[in-house]
């Protein structure tokens, strides 16, 4: 394969903190990332227990470009394993989510257990005589869980999760509410952003009061929380009280933007490569992404509430999570089309991604101010690094 | 409920239907406000969401005062941040009943196209409309439009109501 760092202008990269736009679009460098990072020692959530509660729910998914299926196997148990027949490759279910105590392959009748080991086949009496079933369970991923979120690495050798999420663990712990409270399924809302995977993830607190217009009509921005990164893989949290909205009579209907669970207010964390939880008011939600090639990346906002809110509770996080924070929400659709601008300059070889604000005597890089850009670049020195750049 | 076979009530539903299109198409948001009935509401959903019976939508004006934010949103809020786009609706009204309280329950096909600014044309989502219609003041309005797209992924951010 053709080594990126062999690409023409790729030699010019000295500095992490200006990226290439080359390193957003180009086909051999995002096939190398499906190795370093989507099949290599990264932990990916793919599915919180509150998605599959009950013993034998699943859900399909993509880690990178892979289809896989995420199991609740037995009581508290999970199982992720490659969405693909053991013999011939066939995708085993089409369904995103489901109960079922096996798969059963249409192809050939190859039947699957909830934990991916064989059952049964057919015609096996006409076998090769060194055929062993042992052979043929599904593709097993590593599985870990933290606070009801399920992970999962097809790596072997990929460290612990606890230490792979690092010091981010606390701010994911605050975006669940602690991780003892059951979490209750509101719904999704997914979407294609026409850009690079790690455009997805570039963005920053630097822009918040910027682009986003509903929070200056609103007079509703502030607060004094930081950024922190690991450094190490580049994951950055934040978790802090905003202050509360005070209707300053923009909105008819200002009880959409209040907060009402008493709750902390603002948290998020960024996993890399590709997933973000946000918890902002009252409104719990996890980005799970995949990429779809160098320019495409899909994202299913996955909303939560507590299961133990009382209904009404319940319906004001739905109206939150169905009016604020997705992709088409009042507070945040304008992040929708930053992602799909940005990338349309990405093919020009000749520019750059210049990360600025918060580089300045800053004695810390893993930490800043809320609305600084500084700590993306923990991420980019990994990169550089970790692609041989 | 009966179905509704009463050729001028038929032809009143339509024209409400016509009026909410060309209101979209046209991106008057105030005329798309001005179908809905004074205590209207307003959902987009996907089909997803209700098979597995998940409240959570893409849009919900639960009451009126949401339908009038969502006109400042587009109209006011968003301005040239976003990416505009035209839309361009095809509705085709399907199965109509009523059960003689006034209200129609009437269900449509949508599939709704989308061309960019720089001027290339694709399918942004289809699927069906749930909806309940009340004559108020002699005019026919929505008293619930509820859309449910088949498209559980769009190829792009929705900025408009569908």
């Amino acid at each position: 394969m053709n080594k990126p760092s062999e690409l023409p202008g790729l030699g010019q990269w000295h500095d992490h903190t200006h990226v290439p736009f080359q390193v957003y679009s180009d086909e051999a460098i995002y096939r190398r990332e499906l190795d370093e990072y989507f099949y290599g020692p990264f932990w990916h959530p793919v599915a919180l227990q509150a998605e599959i509660p009950n013993v034998n729910d699943y859900k399909s998914l993509y880690i990178g470009e892979t289809p896989v299926i995420a199991v609740h196997s037995a009581e508290g148990e999970f199982s992720v394993m490659v969405n693909a027949c053991a013999h011939r490759g066939v995708q085993l279910t089409a369904e995103f989510l489901g109960n079922a105590g096996g798969f059963t392959c249409p192809y050939h009748g190859w039947v699957f257990k909830n934990d991916g080991s064989l059952l049964s086949t057919i015609g096996e009496e006409c076998f090769p005589d060194d055929y062993d079933p042992a052979n043929y369970n599904l593709k097993n991923l590593r599985v870990e869980t933290f606070c009801g979120i399920v992970f999962a690495t097809f790596d072997p050798a990929a460290p612990s999760l606890d230490d792979f999420l690092g010091n981010l663990k606390p701010h994911m712990k605050v975006v669940v509410g602690g991780g003892e409270r059951p979490l209750k399924l509101l719904g999704y809302q997914k979407i294609t952003f026409n850009t690079n995977w790690k455009l997805f993830m570039d963005n920053d607190g630097y822009h918040a009061g910027i682009l986003h217009a509903a929070f200056r009509l609103l007079d509703f921005a502030g607060g004094d929380g930081y950024l922190e990164a690991d450094g190490h893989y580049g994951h950055w949290g934040m978790n802090y009280q905003s202050k509360d909205y005070e209707d300053n009579g923009y909105l008819n209907d200002p009880t959409v933007v209040e907060s009402r669970s008493g709750e902390q207010t603002a948290a998020g964390a960024c996993v890399r490569p590709v997933t973000q939880a946000v918890r902002h008011m009252d409104s719990i939600n996890f980005r799970f992404a995949r990429p779809m090639g160098p320019n495409k990346t899909e994202v299913h906002y996955t909303y939560f509430g507590f299961a133990d809110d009382d209904p009404d509770l319940l319906n004001h996080r739905v109206r939150q999570g169905s009016n604020l924070l997705g992709p088409s929400g009042f507070i945040s659709i304008e992040d929708s089309s930053i992602f799909d601008r940005s990338q349309k300059a990405m093919g020009y070889t000749g520019g750059q991604m210049h990360f600025l604000k918060g580089m300045g005597s800053n004695p810390d890089i893993n930490r800043s101010s809320q609305n600084d850009e500084s700590v993306s670049t923990v991420f980019w020195a990994d990169y550089k690094t970790r692609m041989g750049f | 409920m009966a179905a509704l076979t009463d050729h001028d009530t038929l032809t009143l539903i339509d024209d409400l239907l016509q009026r909410y299109v060309s209101a979209l198409d046209d991106l008057d948001m105030q005329g798309w406000l001005a179908t809905f009935s004074s205590d209207g509401q307003y959902r987009l959903t996907t089909q997803e969401n209700v098979k597995y019976n998940l409240p959570l939508s893409l849009m919900l004006d639960d009451c009126p005062e949401r339908l009038k934010d969502r006109v400042k949103y587009v109209d006011e809020v968003w301005g040239n941040t976003v990416e505009e786009y035209q839309p361009r609706h095809f509705v085709q009204r399907g199965l109509s009943k009523t059960n003689g309280d006034g209200a129609y329950h009437v269900r449509s096909n949508f599939s709704l196209f989308y061309t960019s600014k720089e001027g290339h044309t694709k399918l942004l989502t289809v699927g069906r409309y749930d909806d309940v219609i009340v004559e108020e003041q002699g005019v026919f309005k929505f008293k619930s439009k509820t859309g449910i797209m088949d498209t559980a992924v769009p190829p792009r951010y929705i900025i408009y109501p569908v």
